[in-house]
Parts: structure tokens; sequence; C-alpha cells
């Protein structure tokens, strides 16, 4: 693996915001005060599902309202801008003030309160006069409003908000709105009408689902713009923001990607950017902004009749360290590199890609006879505008040669469905081709799939190969914004990681109650090969807090990350530090993670996307706290206490400790993994009332690779509502438990004949085989054993076996007492322990699944 | 004279025929395929209701029509151990004794022993059952003489059907051929093909039926005129001729002469603009656009006010509507709320094509071709109930080409060219049309994404070969692997020379305004099913395409023309016409309109119950996203379900559940009574019971009450105690009646 390629950025502490994001450094008494969390004895989760409005000038001061679910006793909001400064006037109001030298774009907001840091929702910086929707007294009363500015407002059930402006002849006007894109469940539909009722425009969708129209002012006068949700649907979270304004919009980028640290000369379509020239130049201070149309003016696809786009050339340059994201991004992007591109005094940022690799633009390369010639390492940046169009590229490779393909369309916002496929010398034996990659490690929380391909190929022999690239989704109108990236590199082995506040069916944020855990999930979103261990750790940490660092095995993509608060932590919130290691040599190699957030659950608008940070609160007291080890040592007759060495074959056993810090042990506690690596099968256990120690035990497969992994637990029971004589439902979180595999010596296997059931008083023979691996010779020693404990378990007896030499089977008699309980024995298995020189060194087990019956 | 000559020369051409026949049958062998599967086929033994229908019959299956004679001659000598034939004794073979009902037969006695078709089929047993070889000859076409005729009442025609061989013989097969008449009630055919007319006047066709082929006779049974002078009507045709012009206007008038139909008169002006008020934007004029209408002067009124409904937004709902139940944009079975943002998208992009008068070609391939994410490219959402094989190809044939195919899923068409080699390569087209994400609801996923597979193949049913992506009827696309078949399948079809699309269109248009398609069903285009105006048909197409496909525009040639503006009160010389468009065919109301319409009238709103989300105040049923908006009245009146892109399954047939709904719907009832509605106002108004009744009748029916109406109204009224109660009754009355239920 490249270390530069994995290193990407440098690893930087991540930042710490207080109440006023930026304004003030760290202070953890401050914190104390304004969360007045002390006096909660439980924290219950805060979901904040808007804010209203979304929007704000720069420069001014705006109320608004948050609401959701939880959002109790607030103190305070944070933003992952500095220029934004958050003053509580009453309950759930508050003034958000905007520095006047804050960048436009998107921010996320969470609000402060008794119950921690809510979840996050996006606010809007914009530098276009703002205005709230009224709404009317009368039914058919229409807000007047001034052309260019910025509205925000609400739909409910039936709604349909008009806005009324005065335009003049030659206005090039542009409606957006921004819905879907700022975390709202409105979907939303626009139209543009004139002062007699005609429509004269209408658009559902453009930025994805997010509405945009654009016209020509034909006549001065009135006109009307409506907007509803598609399905008359609406309520609180079905906000918006309403962009009515002549100023430029940028809407794509040829390139998409520059190369980093070099200035590439990138063209930005879209509407009204000529208008905008002298700003753009007095803006960028470089002097060489250019204002070129490209050939004809691109035919726009909206209906009726649209602006066609413009161009311009503007030099990019990547910034040299991470910025504020300020454009959404999903959580398939992640692995697109990249950086918010302001144009003049366009009111909304573009995402520009960054590249590692040199940067080549595509020319006429539409069939195989002139396909154009790239080198391995490149990235093309191209255009597929019509339908059917298909790029061609000629690469030499040679005989074995490993190379990786990857097509960025969907993760940069292309309204493209990619498919690559290398074909012969002559372009016409398809030798390869590469689809979508649909892994969704996300699941509904964090939906990573997307249609982008990526494949490797091994080139059969010397020889000049062709590449085809193509939309599958291309129809039969053309679309300018149909560009892509497509990279041809070597398999250089990369991840990127991406954690989210954990195991939570809807929005929250990371809060840690003192003496209490809070899990985060951590995603690892495997590239170009990357199949061996990664170690993510925390720092920056406050006094008090603390994580333990947690491992994905070889191929793992999901892991848990526990944070412990202490029992006296002080109340405080800080942002997430995470870096991720993997060996290389001798050293070891740190990058920052990337951070999500889920923000709608369930089919079909379950989404989440990336965000700038992870905040994290200690807030409350935690009222049980479990503490699990999966290292815990054997004792055996034999062998005396035996340290635990795991290996696939064997068995992890994990002791629970359970700390009822409000005590109360007359409910019994279930126990579940958490994160398990995919090859583990989930188990669950219980802990009784009244005990305060148990087991849950997990069998590592023979396929598990060797290699170290981390898991969790979680742990449900209840709790009385104080006052009340009702229960109410508690869920913890243990610490990890991170453990190494070996390679095993043996693996012991049960007899498929062997008994399952076994009465009072009776004797069964159990056979089962213990095949000897690695080299291993020694002697195996079988028992009967349960976690804890070994040979007489529960009244159960075995009689072990030992085996030496080749012998590779044996039985073990088991003897059922008259009194033994009736049932399922939990976690039953023939433990085996391998013996050299008389030292027990190995283990290895099998899950005995043995029913006691009258 | 020259009658007689004729009759004549096909009684001799027929005779000599017929000798030449008869000594081919002395002389050369039967061939199973064109002698014996032909007299199959005559006696009914491979029909549909008999042994040729999917099953078969009593454990006897020959394919249908005899279109598989290899599986026939399997069927009739190898199966059932050879029991059906007996070559020894070939007259107690199974078959014969059967077909001649010597044996209890279900289909009862098919041929008497020594008929023509007896004895070809009990020589070909004695022949020894020649099993049909490669190279034997097959029909590769039927003619027939006369191909078509005018006739008179009563009178006979003998047809005359020459089959054509492959090795270049041809021979007489008028005996051996199935005949049907399409207008039995104009005129029948024999089983011999004699064609008898009847009493009633009109076009007809007989398909006639050998061997697999088919050709149709066509005819016309001209009015005889009875009361009125031929010159008057000749003198009206002539000053028809004279005045309009127009290649449509010509071919109606040709038709019109050639039946000896006098055209209806005029409508007059009020019953024209709630006629075009409706048909184009499914909504009832107001009382002041009847007067303003009526009052103007200007000789291009027409013109103008079929305009101004074109422009106007309902217009692309009324359409819009009905594209949207042709193109099956149901969300019915389904979870609403999920289903509800894709139809309400796909219902929104067809209204506002619409709107924009996007040419028709653009329209019909923009769907086709489909692609990407069905929540965010509306067409793509057609994909969502149309997403099997025979969805892909029926739905495509029947809605943009006019054609039923389904038959050739199974067998080829019974009546009609189509080959199953014809559907499976049709279906081919789709084979690769791929899908991805979205989730699964009740029945259907929606939010899938529909792209271009890398792969997919479709085999032949029968030999298991690998088809071909073609046009129907047209030729195999020349296709790379990365070329999307379905865009060929585009520009075949919107090619200016397509010889389904364009006719399809104008068909379903003129059917849309005329209550009748010049082909009819106006989705069952068929050598068996001519269009009762080829020559019409033919204008209105190439009008169509000249226009680049400007569906606006091909709806202002059919208003403009002069059958959409006549009466739909025939006179003596039409009253039996229901093809050529002599006079306006009055229809009822669709469910919409005419729940829309008693709104309007009675100035209550109906509110529907949208989901997920809250339909606002005064949405119409024209502009609900999809049919499953719960609103029984709209059920009652036969809002179709979308099952198939068939706009058969709108019903406007007549039921009692109609008659019921009028008279105790509960939302006719509220709207009543409502206390802002209409008849609350009238009761409140201080006007005059006259006053009061005009404004009724022009609100409700377009024009003034006469002078009996008026009375009546009047009378009734003045009767009553209530006053509130008798405008009420008045209203529903009137509700009630015909002129108001329907479009005439």
């Amino acid at each position: 693996m490249s270390h530069a390629a994995f290193i990407g950025s440098v690893s930087q502490p991540r930042r710490r915001f207080f109440l006023r994001a930026g304004a003030v450094p760290l202070i953890w008494p401050v914190l104390a005060v304004l969360l007045y969390c002390s006096i909660c004895s439980r924290a219950s989760a805060q979901q904040l599902d808007s804010v209203f409005p979304v929007s704000a000038q720069a420069g001014t001061s705006t109320s608004i309202v948050f609401a959701g679910s939880g959002l109790e006793n607030l103190s305070s909001a944070r933003c992952n801008s500095p220029g934004l400064i958050f003053r509580k006037t009453k309950d759930n109001a508050f003034l958000v003030d905007v520095a006047a030298d804050t960048l436009p774009g998107l921010y996320d907001v969470q609000t402060i309160g008794s119950n921690g840091v809510s979840s996050v929702r996006t606010f809007c910086v914009t530098r276009q006069p703002h205005i709230v929707e009224q709404e009317p007294t009368e039914p058919q009363t229409i807000q007047s409003v001034a052309l260019n500015c910025v509205i925000s407002g609400r739909i409910t059930k039936g709604d349909v908000d008009s806005y009324r402006f005065r335009a003049t002849k030659g206005d090039r006007l542009i409606i957006e709105c921004w819905a879907d894109r700022v975390d709202s469940s409105l979907r939303a539909m626009l139209e543009l009408f004139d002062n007699d009722g005609r429509r004269l425009a209408v658009n559902r969708g453009f930025f994805g689902v997010d509405p945009v129209i654009t016209y020509a002012i034909p006549a001065d006068g009135d006109y009307i713009v409506k907007l509803h949700d598609l399905v008359y649907s609406g309520g609180d979270s079905h906000f918006y923001r309403l962009d009515v304004g002549t100023g430029p919009r940028v809407v794509f980028s040829v390139p998409p990607v520059v190369e980093r640290g070099r200035t590439t000369d990138v063209t930005l379509y879209g509407w009204n950017l000529h208008t905008s020239e002298s700003n753009a130049a007095r803006e960028t201070g470089a002097g060489r902004v250019q204002t070129a149309s490209s050939g004809p003016p691109l035919k726009g696809v909206q209906a009726g009749r649209p602006l066609s786009y413009e161009s311009t050339i503007v030099p990019v340059t990547a910034p040299a360290s991470p910025t504020t994201l300020r454009v959404l991004r999903s959580p398939a992007s992640l692995a697109v590199a990249g950086f918010p591109h302001d144009f003049g005094r366009a009111d909304v940022p573009i995402q520009i890609s960054v590249s590692d690799i040199p940067v080549v633009l595509e020319y006429d390369n539409h069939s195989s006879r002139t396909a154009q010639v790239i080198e391995v390492p490149t990235e093309v940046a191209g255009q597929l505008t019509r339908g059917n169009e298909r790029d061609w590229y000629a690469i030499d490779a040679r005989s074995g040669e490993v190379l990786y393909f990857e097509a960025f369309g969907q993760r940069i916002d292309s309204p493209v469905d990619l498919d690559i496929s290398i074909l012969d010398a002559r372009g016409e034996v398809e030798l390869a081709a590469f689809h979508d990659d649909v892994d969704n490690i996300g699941g509904l929380r964090f939906p990573s799939s997307h249609l982008d391909p990526a494949g490797r190929w091994v080139a059969p022999a010397d020889g000049r190969y062709m590449v085809t690239i193509r939309n599958l989704i291309g129809s039969i109108a053309g679309d300018p914004r149909r560009v892509y990236r497509l990279s041809v590199r070597r398999e250089e082995p990369d991840a990127d990681l991406v954690a989210i506040a954990g195991q939570s069916a809807s929005p929250v944020g990371v809060n840690v109650p003192r003496g209490g855990r809070a899990v985060v999930d951590v995603m690892a979103f495997r590239r170009r090969g990357m199949n061996r261990s990664l170690r993510v750790s925390a720092r920056n940490l406050p006094p008090g807090v603390t994580c333990s660092d947690i491992r994905l095995g070889p191929n793992v993509t999901n892991a848990p990350l526990v944070l412990t608060a202490d029992a006296g932590a002080d109340t405080v919130i800080t942002t997430l530090d995470l870096l991720c290691h993997v060996d290389a040599g001798a050293a070891a190699i740190g990058r920052p993670l990337q951070y999500g957030t889920m923000i709608r659950s369930g089919l079909p608008t379950g989404s989440g996307r990336l965000m700038d940070e992870l905040p994290v609160a200690v807030a409350g007291n935690a009222r049980l706290r479990i503490t699990a080890d999966g290292h815990e040592p054997r004792q055996h007759q034999l062998y005396g206490e035996l340290k635990v060495r795991h290996s696939p074959g064997g068995i992890l056993d994990v002791a629970v400790r359970v700390d009822r810090i409000a005590a109360e042990d007359k409910v019994s506690i279930s126990l579940v993994g958490v994160g398990l690596p995919p090859l583990i099968v989930n188990q669950t256990a219980t802990i009784p009332a009244g005990r305060d120690k148990g087991y849950i035990s997990f069998y590592l497969p023979h396929s598990l690779p060797v290699g170290t992994y981390s898991l969790a637990l979680r742990a449900d029971t209840k709790f009385p509502i104080s006052g009340t004589d009702k229960m109410e439902d508690v869920t913890v979180y243990s610490n990890t438990v991170t453990f190494e595999v070996h390679p095993p010596a043996f693996r012991i296997d049960l007899d498929l004949t062997a008994p399952r059931k076994i009465k009072r008083g009776e004797i069964v023979k159990v056979g089962y085989a213990a095949r000897r691996m690695n080299g291993f010779i020694g002697k195996i020693h079988t028992e009967l054993a349960a976690p804890g404990t070994v040979t007489d378990v529960g009244r159960l007896r075995g009689r072990g076996v030992s085996s030496t030499g080749q012998a590779e089977s044996g039985t073990i008699q088991i003897i059922a007492n008259e009194d033994a309980e009736l049932g399922m024995h939990p976690f039953l298995r023939l433990y085996g322990v391998g013996v050299l020189e008389d030292e027990a060194l190995y283990h290895g087990s099998c899950f005995l699944p043995m029913e006691i019956v009258e | 004279m020259i009658r007689h000559c004729r009759i004549t020369l096909i009684v001799f051409a027929a005779m000599s025929a017929g000798n030449t026949f008869a000594c081919a049958e002395e002389s050369s062998r039967i061939r199973f395929t064109t002698d014996v599967v032909p007299v199959l086929t005559k006696l009914g033994c491979n029909s549909g209701g008999c042994h040729g229908k999917a099953t078969g019959q009593n454990g006897f299956k020959l394919s249908l029509l005899g279109f598989e004679p290899e599986f026939d001659y399997r069927a009739i000598v190898k199966e059932s151990r050879g029991r059906r034939i007996l070559p020894a004794a070939p007259e107690r073979s199974l078959v014969l004794v059967k077909a001649t009902n010597q044996k209890p037969h279900g289909g009862g006695q098919r041929t008497r022993v020594g008929s023509e078709e007896y004895k070809i089929l009990r020589r070909w047993i004695a022949d020894g059952v020649v099993a049909p070889a490669a190279d034997d000859p097959v029909v590769e076409r039927i003619t027939m003489s006369p191909r078509e005729q005018v006739m008179e009442n009563r009178t006979s025609e003998a047809l005359l059907v020459t089959a054509h061989f492959s090795d270049g013989t041809s021979r007489d097969v008028t005996r051996q051929a199935v005949y049907e008449s399409n207008e039995p009630e104009i005129a029948s055919v024999q089983s011999n093909g004699l064609v008898r007319t009847h009493d009633r006047t009109g076009l007809f066709s007989v398909m006639v039926r050998y061997g697999g082929s088919i050709a149709t006779f066509h005819a016309a049974v001209p009015l005889q005129a009875t009361g009125q002078p031929q010159s008057e009507t000749e003198a009206t045709l002539n000053y028809l001729e004279q005045n309009l012009t127009s290649p449509v206007e010509q071919s109606l008038i040709r038709q019109w002469r050639r039946l000896g139909i006098t055209p209806s008169e005029p409508a007059d002006d009020a019953t024209f603009l709630r006629r075009v008020s409706v048909d184009i934007c499914g909504t009832l004029p107001t009382r002041k656009e009847v007067e303003d209408y009526v009052d103007d002067t200007d000789t291009e009124k027409r013109n103008r006010l079929i305009d101004r409904l074109l422009d106007r937004p309902e217009y692309a709902s009324n359409f819009g509507l009905k594209w949207a139940d042709v193109l099956r944009n149901r969300g019915s079975g389904y979870a609403t709320g999920k289903q509800r943002p894709g139809t309400a998208l796909f219902s929104s992009w067809i209204r506002d094509s619409l709107a924009a008068n996007k040419p028709y070609d653009q329209f019909v391939a923009e769907i086709i071709t489909a692609s990407g994410n069905q929540n965010e490219n509306p067409p793509a959402i057609w994909y969502r109930q149309v997403r099997t094989q025979p969805d892909y190809v029926e739905s495509v044939a029947q809605a943009f080409l006019g054609v039923r195919i389904q038959c050739a899923q199974c067998h080829h068409h019974p009546f009609d060219r189509w080959s199953q080699a014809d559907y499976y390569g049709l279906a081919a087209v789709f084979s690769r049309v791929g899908r991805k994400g979205g989730f699964a609801d009740a029945e259907v996923p929606t939010n899938e994404v529909i792209y271009l597979k890398d792969r997919g193949e479709v085999l032949h049913p029968r030999n298991g070969r690998l088809m071909r992506p073609k046009a129907l009827g047209g030729p195999e696309f020349q296709l790379t692997r990365y070329d999307d078949p379905r865009r060929s399948l585009a520009q075949w079809m919107v090619a200016p020379d397509n010889p389904f699309f364009a006719r399809t269109m104008v068909n379903r248009t003129w059917a849309h305004f005329h209550g009748r398609g010049i082909i009819h069903p106006i989705d069952d285009a068929r050598d068996s099913n001519p269009p009762t105006n080829p020559e019409l048909l033919d204008a209105l197409a190439a009008e169509f395409v000249t226009s680049g496909y400007d569906i606006k525009h091909l709806i202002r040639v059919i208003c403009n023309s002069y059958s959409y503006g006549l009466k739909a009160t025939p006179n003596d010389l039409n009253g039996d016409d229901s093809q050529t468009f002599a006079r306006f065919y009055p229809r009822r109301l669709s469910a919409e309109v005419l729940l829309d319409g008693i709104s309007q009238v009675l100035d209550v709103p109906t509110q529907f119950a949208g989901g997920p989300g809250s339909l606002p105040p005064g949405t119409r049923a024209i502009d609900l996203p999809d049919e499953n908006v719960p609103v029984s009245f709209l059920d009652v009146f036969g809002r179709p379900a979308r099952t198939s892109s068939c706009e058969c399954e709108r019903v406007d047939a007549p039921s009692l559940a109609q008659a019921l709904t009028l008279i105790n719907s509960a939302e006719i009832q509220r709207k009543l009574t409502a206390e802002t509605g209409y008849a609350a106002q009238l009761a409140a108004n201080e006007r005059t019971h006259v006053e009061n009744s005009t404004d009724i009748f022009l609100r409700l029916l377009g024009r003034e009450p006469d002078r009996m109406e008026l009375q009546a109204g009047t009378d009734f009224l003045k009767s009553a105690e209530d006053r509130g109660e008798a405008y009420r009754s008045l209203l529903w009355s009137l509700l009630a009646t015909n002129e108001f239920l329907f479009n005439h």
C-alpha cells in the first residue's frame, strides 16, 4: 500500500467547539453551566427535526426556532462554522448571529440541552437578503417579495405557498428550491406564473429531486412563483429555502476534478455567469478570469423557456488543508476528496474533486478508432452529453500487470449510471466489465451504495487495450451535466473510514452519560484490494472520557467504537477526533476519519450524509454500566489457570460485569453482540435478576481470517420510572472487546450423530473429531465445558479424553445428574486444549447443543 | 347489364377453377399442409373453441387454426398410439367417424360422408397419411376477387379465393376457405364465399382465411334514398365539396357520396361550445362563456374558441387523464403513501408534456427509452407497471401502434399476420431493460433505477431460437452490444413512414372527439378490421406527420372538421350511419368530467382524500394523481383500474348503479344542500323564477330554456312551498337528464 495514498491529507487535531463555535477557546467549566445537565439523571435522545427558518443572511441576526423530540431545556446550539453564534431568546427560540464574512453554503447545526447534543440539521447561509414566509391571513393573499432574495418557508398539508415579485424584461430569472438538500422531507414542485395566471414554467426536480426554474423574463410585470409538495404532504419537517434571483448560479464544472497541488483552468457551466464577471475577477484576485462560450450555447433541459448554460473559465487550486464542506455530500461520496468552490458573488458553492494522480481532459474519442491514449496512472475527466454516447480510451499494459479502474459519476452529483468495459486492441472482444458498487455497509442509516463502477483487472498479455465508458441511463435526451471521472491506476489499497452516531434507528447525537458509555459506528470503505486489519483510535478526548482503540479485522467494514465517561467527568461538548491506522512496515500510518450522520429513517426516504465533524457531549448520569472482558482466564482441573488464546474454531467467551449505579437488580438483563465481524454468528444471553455477572459466547468459525477484531455488547433491561409503577426500556453498551485471532493448532468438530438430548440420570457418549493443523503434533485433551467452568457444568459432568499422536477422534461420556436443570444449557461446548511439552497453549472448541430432558 | 356480366364472369371463373381443382385432386397427392389443414380449419376442428384451444379438447389438441402443421400431424397420426387414423380402412378412422358424428362427438357433425372435405381427409389417409415435407409447397398468399364492391341491400356477391403456392402454382380454394363478416347486420357470408347483404346500410368487410393467409373483401351498402330526392343529397354534397377543400373534408365527403349519405345539419353555437369544451377541456362552459360565444359574430370564432381551449390548463388535465389510463399510471392495490409520489410525478409529467405541446413522437420516445431513477425521471415510472415481457410487448403494441398482439404470445394471431416471431422479436427489444434499487412495496417495487443491462435474451418458445430485437412487422435492428434496442424501436416508430404510429394516434384522437375511431376499436388495427375511411385516416396521419407530430394541431384539424360540427340528431339519410361520421355520435360524459361538471354547476367542489397529503380544496377529478383516490362516484361511472393499455377499460355503458347513484348519491346530496352552493344561492336570491330558470339552463345545459321548459320550470317552482327545496329538486332533475349526462 502506498503511504502517501493512505495518508491523503495530513492528520490534524479536530476542532472543538463550545456554544459559540470557534469564537471561544475550550473551557470545560463553561459547558457545565450551559448544558445544565447535572440535574438530569437519565438522558433521552434529542432529535432535531427542523431549524426554522432554514436560512439566514450573512451579517444579520435572525430569529430561529428548533423543533424535534427530546429538545428539553435547550441552552444553546452549535455549528461547524465559527461565524454562527446562537443566543437563546425563549424555550426553543434563538437568535442566530451570522458573521458578515461567513461564506455562503450549508452548515450543520445541533442543539444543546439537558439531554446533551442533538442530531444534526442543515442551516443555510446566504449573501442575498433573507425573507421568512408569512402565512397569509386571507387564502388568496400572495406575499410580495423583492427579486434577488432567499425565502425560508414551510409547507403544511395541502398547502401551496405563493410569492409575487416584480421582474423586468430581459431579467434572467433563476428560482431554486432547496428541500432534500437541506434535510427537509418536502418533495417540492415549483411553478412560475405571470400575473394573468398563465403558467410559464414548471419543474419537479433538477438537483436530484429539488426543482429549479430558469426563465428569461419577456416583459416587465409581476410574476408569481408557487411551491407545494408533490403529494400535498406537509408538516414541521417540510421546510424549504427558495432562491428567487438573477445572480450567477454554477451548475457543474469541466473538469469536475483537479490534481492536488496544481492550478487548473476549470470551465464552470451555469446561468448568469457572465453578469458576475467583474465580481468574479475581483473575488478571485487572479486577474485572469476568462469568459468564454465554449462552442454554441448548450441546450438546457427545462421545459418552457429555460436559460441556456453559459460557461466561464476560472483557475482553480485545491486548498492545502481541509475546509468546511458547505455543500451536501452523500454517504457514497466518502471516497471523493473535494472542496467547495465559490464563483464570484454566486450564493451557492459547487464541489470540485481532488485527485492525487494526473488529470487529463477527454477529447473527441467516441469510437474505438479515435480512442484517446492515456498513461497509467491517469484520471480522465469527461462528459457523456448524449444519451448513447461512449468514450473510448486506449492503454498499454504489460502481461500480469494489475490495474484498478474506478469511475465517479453519481458520487460527484452527475446524473449518470456509469459502466466500464475493457476490450481488446480492436475494441471488439470484451475482456472485463465493471458495474455498480452496490455494497451498502451503512445500511438504512447511512446508505452508501451507489451506481459508480470499480474493479480490478489483470492484463493477460503485453499490448494495447481499449477502455470504454458509457452511461446506462442516458435515455434520448442530452444533458451536459453528465460529467465523469475515470481513474486508471495501479492497485494501491486504500480505505476511507467514517464514524456516525451509533446504534439508533433514528437520528441522534453522541451523548456519553457520566459513568456510562456511548457507541459510535465506524465504517471502513475499503478500496483497491485493501483487506488488512485497521486500527481506529481516539485522541484529544476531554478529561474523564476514555476510548479504547478498536480493530477492524481483515475485510471487516463495521465495528463499534465505545466512549466511556467517568462518573465524575465534567459536562462537556467536544468533537470526536479519530484516527485510522494501518500497519505499513515499521510505522503505523494515521489518517483522520470522516464523519457522517443519519438524516431520516426508513424507506423510501431513509438517508444520511457526511458532515465536517461529530460532536460528542458528556451529559446525564448512567444508571447501569456493563463491562465486558473477552480474556478472562479459564480454570482447568488438569492445567490450572489457562490464558485465553483465540483462534478459528474456538469460542470467544465474554464475561460481563454489571454495575447497577441506580441500584435496581430485580430485572434481568439481556445481552447481544454489536458490531460483530460478518463471519461470527450473533448470540443472546441473559443475566438473571439479582446477579451481577454473566457470559455471552461467540463461535469463531474456521473461515475467520487471522487478525484482530473488536466487538461490543448491548444490554437491554427495564428500569422503573420514578414516581410510577411503570417500567421503561433501558439500553446500554459495554466497552469494546478486542481480541486477536491466531492460527489454529487444531479444530474440534462434533460427530454428526452425537446425541442432542440427555435425560436426567442418563449417560450419553458424544463422539467428536480433533484434527491437528499447522504442524501441531501434541496432545489434545478434550473436556465438557461452559463459560467459566470446565468438566462439571451445571450438574452435567463430562469425562475428559486425551488423544495423542495421530489419533483424530474421541468420545466423551456425559452424565446428567438427577437434579440437572432441564432445558438447553447455554453455550455448552466440547473444549480442547492443545498441550505442548506439558503446557496447555492452544484452545479449540465447538458448541454442543444438548438439551436436558425428563 | 355490366353487373350481370361481372357475375357471369365470376361464376365462370369459379367453375373453371373448380374444374382445375378437381383435376388436381385426381392427379396429385393430397398434401397435409395445403390440403388437410385447411379442411380442419374449414370444419372448425382447430378453432379456439374446440381442439385448437390451449388445452385441446378431450385429449386431442391441434394448433390454433392450423398454424403449426407439424404439430397437427403428430397429434393426428402419432398421438394416442395412432388410434385416430386407420389407413387399412380409412373410412373407419376416428377423425372421420367423429367428424361425421358416426361416433359420439362433442363438436357434433362437422361434415357428412361423401362431402368434399370428407373425400380429402379420406384420400389422405388412404394414401398413407403422408407427412408434411420440407419441400412441400406452402401458401404464400391468397387473393380474392372481387376485393371491394358496392352492393345494394338484399343482394349477393360470390367471392372467388385463389391460393398462390410457393412452387408457383395457384388454385381456387373458395370452398376450402373460411369467411367472417365484421358487420353481420349489414352482410353475412356463407361457407362457400357467397356474401349476402341485408336491410341495413353501411360498410362491411369479410375476412377470408386459408392456410394461414388472410385476405379481406371490403364492401359498401349505400343508402337507398327513400323520401329525399337523390338530387338533394347530391346538391348538398356538391356544395360541401366545393367549399370544404382540405383532404380531411374531401375524404369525408367522398365517403358520404359513396354511401349516399347526407350529413346532418351543423350544430348550433351553444351545442358546439358545450361539445368542444367537454371534449378538449373536460369542462362545461360557464354561462358567461355561452353568452359570449353565442353573441360573437366573428366568422373565425370556432377557431379562436378551439385555440383558447387548447391553451387552458384543463386541456392538459383532460388529456393527461386519458393518457394516464393508457400508460397505466396505477396506484391501486399498493401502499398508496409510497406509490403516490410516483403516480403524481408521472401524471404531472404527462400533463406538462401536453400543456407544452411536446411533439407526440418525442413524448412516446421519452417513455419507451426512459431510464434512470423513477424518483427523478418521471417517464421511467411507466416501467413500474409495465414490467414483464407481455407487458412490454402488449403495452407498446396496443398503446402506440394500435395493434392487439396478445394472441401471438402463444400462437399465430388468428385474425392478423402476427406470428410468435413477431411477438418475441418485439419482446427482445426490452430484454435488456434492467432494474435496480428501489424498495419493494406490497406488490410492485418503486423508486427503481431503469437501466440498460449488459445482457438479456428472449428465446422463441417453440423452437428455442434466440430472438433478435425487431420492429413489429419491420426489420431486425442492427445493434452493437452497447446499443439500447429501445432507441432503435423508438426511431422506427416515429419515422414518418411508419405504418402504425401516426395512424394510431390520429385514430385515437379522432375517436376521442367523434366517439368512434376510423378503425374501431381504436387499438385493434388489422387487415380484418379495416378503417371505415382509409382516405380519411391517411389524410389525418399525413397532416399529423407533416405538422411535426403536433398534437394541438391535430386537435384543431379534427375539431374544425365539418363532421365534428354536425348535429347529433340524425336525418332520414343517415339514421343507420354509425361509421362515417355523418352526424355527431353522442356519448355519456366520462366519470371524472361528470363529477367535475356537477361540482361546477352546483358550485361545490368535491373533497378528495389524497393521502399521504391532503389534496388542496378545489382539486378537480381530472387532476387526480391516479385512479386510487377513493371516490365511489367515479368507480360507478366507469373509472378504469388501469390494468391494461386499452381505452376500453373505461366503461361508458349504463348501469343500475349509475341510476341509483344519481338518485341516492350522498355526494350529490351534499352538493345540492351545501350552504354556499348554487342551490342555496338560488333560494336566497331575489330574482324571479324565470330569471333563475334561465340561469339554471344556461349553467347546466349551456343553452336557454325553450318556452315549454321555462313554463314547466316556473310552474314547478311556484307550486313548491319551500323555495330551497324547489330549486334543489329542479337542479337534481336536470342533472339526471341525458342532455346533461351526455356530450352531444
